[in-house]
């Protein structure tokens, strides 16, 4: 029997997995996707979309033994619970080396941790993209915003990123849902803020749910925020985004789609005669029995340290140290953001409004530091995410009081409190890697992935400026308790991980050219996170959508012209 | 329902109950509460995180701290149902036995009468004692054993009670699913505290 080849191979089915499955097929490619997890379908495995707390016996709280002995790591993102966990793996079955603390937060199924993420989306502007040629810290980018920006429009429109047009430059607008509001609070926070920093500006977050959805969105059997701020658990009105409720449903109904599950890709085969990359190996997760599935072009979409560690794995006479690695800069240049830093404050008056619905969603204060100079002490800056709110119980109930009186004053919500929380941007280091270990294996024979990664003088300046400055502008809007935050935390849990296969100019010193095809082998392409050359501040999932499809773009057209 | 009266569960419940009504002070509100709860689904649940002169310890506790007033209190809404269920299969053992050595060390505190142990002290007692506790665990940040097991219990509580149905939806106000958002509402138009964010 003749082995099937074809069109492409597109390794993960997350957020860029299943762009790049979308885009292929509906470009007429015959695609397979791998997918190492479990298939996951929508609507039918959200086992917890519409229970009730008192649903669950422990309410969502996950045993602690349990947590202790399975979900270490996961333990730690800030939507696990019980509600949450079957689409996290389990840490004891899927091991790490941490040479330093790292938290790596995975979710192995169909559609990975798009049925997880945090669906800010906000587009990079070419303070980014110039970023590492401006201070010279990483290798410069080989794009700028203008390639990028049809992009931004073509998965924006399709995604639904609800959001304002702010007109802010650093922060450009894009292709918007109608915006989310803001709540009475806010508004006047807001006010003062631009009133007292005129450079500052505070918005609406832009955030990938359907406010009012199009026919594109539709047409897949997407429908609007319900306002249930649950979206961890997976939505069945299609409300946000995830290659679950789009992109894979897209892929499919073009009929040029197959998928195979619990296949965890170990190697990528080279042939040394072509220079190409033909095929990928898998080891089944549970028969343990590998196979090997052949295409003529390959995407990586396998999140930024699963395609590293795929590559890396990926050894051969002709690159002996990780396939496409010539330039020796695979696995290195590790990134995420620096978060857990801001503060929060009690807003006077204003007890008589409230709000109805739960948003899922919050502000945003855009990067204000070292925009046109440098000004600061350390390189480049932070967006802040926050919001105000009315604690209830949740928050209310630890102080002194019983009875009655602590029944009575629960009844009512609390004063207004208003909190900033910063996500800051990591310089790409070269010491900061990845890298297989030379005796552990996991139990599908495959190299565990070590990670040595840890902060740097620039980020722990950046963090004392992301509290005070938060400090300096809730006093400033006259909130007289403010706060600082500063929790340390691990690199790894911003869940912003990036790098390790890096784009740029030079062959020599990167992984990827500038449409993420790597320079030593042309017909694979990394279109995940492992191919940022720096993190910027924004979320980056947005980026990554944006990439892959243009990537798809690029690889179409080189095979129509008979290049690729 | 007569199956309901049948059920082990249930039967098990007014023995409780009878047990609490025959020592020398229940309070007819704590009574009226056990009463009440034998009609919710999670007061079916045999004990079994505790012995049942703990669980004792923890409805009283409970049922002082959120007692039944125009609503349920703890004991309606299910609330030691909940951390006996919490403490069986949440906690690890030494987090068990630290949980019930707490409930012990507050059942032999000194009462002021020569009353034998706190479950059989006046309810007027048993309050008294519980603020003080109370004010004691939240005076500083104390971490004497006793203070550190009474905050923990109190949170037990008020969890165990915001996030049932009763305390949810009859206690303050829940949406499952609110379908839009609204950013500036008057106060009045809700009434209470939203239960979930």
């Amino acid at each position: 029997m003749k082995e099937k080849i074809y069109d492409v191979i597109v390794v993960g089915s997350g957020i860029s997995g299943g762009w790049a499955a979308k885009e292929l097929t509906e470009n007429n490619m015959k695609t397979l996707v791998i997918e190492r997890g479990p298939q996951k379908v929508h609507r039918q495995d959200y086992p917890h979309d519409f229970s009730n707390p008192w649903d669950l016996e422990q309410r969502g709280m996950v045993p602690e033994q349990l947590q202790e002995s399975d979900y270490a790591t996961q333990k730690k993102c800030y939507v696990f619970n019980e509600f949450s966990r079957d689409r996290f793996v389990n840490d004891r079955e899927n091991p790490y080396v941490q040479e330093k603390p790292f938290d790596w937060i995975r979710g192995y199924q169909t559609g990975g941790r798009s049925l997880l993420w945090g669906r800010q989306s906000y587009r990079w502007s070419d303070l980014d993209f110039g970023a590492n040629k401006r201070d010279g810290h990483g290798v410069d980018w080989p794009i700028r915003y203008r390639d990028l920006a049809p992009w931004y429009d073509h998965v924006e429109e399709f995604a639904g990123i609800s959001g304002n047009r702010d007109n802010i430059p650093q922060l450009p607008d894009g292709i918007f849902q109608p915006p989310m509001p803001m709540n009475c609070v806010e508004k006047e926070i807001k006010s003062r803020i631009e009133k007292a920093f005129p450079e500052r500006r505070m918005i609406i977050g832009r955030a990938a749910h359907l406010t009012d959805p199009k026919p594109v969105h539709t047409e897949l059997g997407r429908g609007k925020c319900q306002y249930r701020n649950q979206c961890y658990r997976g939505c069945s009105f299609g409300a946000y985004f995830s290659s679950l409720s789009a992109t894979l449903p897209a892929a499919e109904r073009t009929g040029n789609l197959e998928m195979v599950h619990d296949s965890i890709a170990r190697d990528i085969i080279f042939d040394p005669q072509t220079g190409r990359a033909t095929g990928v190996r898998v080891v089944d997760r549970l028969t343990l029995q590998e196979r090997v599935y052949r295409a003529r072009i390959i995407f990586l979409c396998a999140s930024t340290l699963g395609s590293t560690q795929l590559m890396l794995n990926s050894v051969s006479d002709h690159f002996p140290n990780g396939i496409a690695n010539r330039s020796g800069a695979l696995g290195r240049y590790l990134m995420d953001h620096t978060m857990s830093a801001g503060a929060f404050g009690t807003v006077d008056g204003h007890l008589d409004s409230y709000y109805s619905g739960r948003r899922p969603n919050g502000i945003y204060i855009p990067r204000f530091r070292n925009l046109q100079r440098q000004g600061e002490d350390y390189l480049r800056g932070f967006g802040y995410q926050g919001g105000a709110m009315r604690p209830s119980w949740q928050r209310r109930g630890q102080k002194a009081g019983i009875g009655l009186a602590l029944k009575e004053r629960l009844r009512q919500p609390g004063p207004w409190v208003f909190h900033l929380a910063g996500f800051g941007e990591m310089l790409p280091y070269r010491h900061n890697r990845v890298s297989l270990d030379p005796e552990k294996r996991d139990r599908w024979g495959i190299p565990l992935l070590r990670i040595d990664a840890s902060w740097g003088e620039n980020e722990r300046k950046m963090r004392e400026d992301m509290a005070s400055s938060a400090v300096e502008m809730l006093q400033a809007v006259g909130i007289g308790d403010a706060t600082p935050i500063k929790q340390d935390h691990a690199p790894g849990l911003a869940i912003h991980e990036m790098g390790t296969a890096r784009m740029g100019r030079d062959p020599k010193t990167s992984v990827l050219n500038g449409y993420n095809q790597c320079h030593d082998v042309k017909n694979l392409f990394v279109t995940d996170g492992a191919a940022m050359a720096s993190s910027a501040c924004q979320n980056p999932s947005l980026t990554y959508m944006a990439l892959t499809a243009r990537a798809v773009d690029h690889a179409v057209k080189e095979i129509r012209a008979g290049r690729l | 329902m007569s199956d309901d009266v049948q059920s082990p569960a249930r039967r098990r419940l007014l023995r409780d109950i009878a047990l609490l009504v025959g020592a020398t002070a229940v309070s007819p509100q704590i009574a009226s509460a056990l009463m009440a709860a034998g009609d919710s689904e999670a007061a079916s649940n045999p004990s079994r995180g505790l012995t049942s002169s703990h669980f004792q310890l923890v409805e009283t506790l409970s049922e002082i701290i959120i007692p039944q007033t125009d609503t349920a209190g703890a004991i309606g809404a299910g609330v030691p149902q909940f951390i006996d269920a919490l403490v069986a299969s949440h906690y690890p053992p030494e987090h068990r036995r630290r949980f019930r050595r707490g409930l012990e060390d507050i059942d032999a505190l000194p009462m002021d009468s020569a009353t034998d142990g706190f479950l059989h002290a006046t309810q007027q007692q048993q309050i008294a004692l519980v603020e003080k506790l109370d004010r004691q665990a939240f005076a500083q940040e104390s971490e004497l054993p006793g203070n550190v097991f009474f905050r923990e219990f109190k949170q037990l509580v008020l969890f165990g009670y915001y996030t049932s149905e009763i305390g949810a939806t009859e206690e303050l106000r829940y949406q499952p699913i609110p379908g839009e958002f609204k950013g500036c509402v008057p106060l009045r138009e809700i009434g209470r505290a939203w239960a979930t964010y």
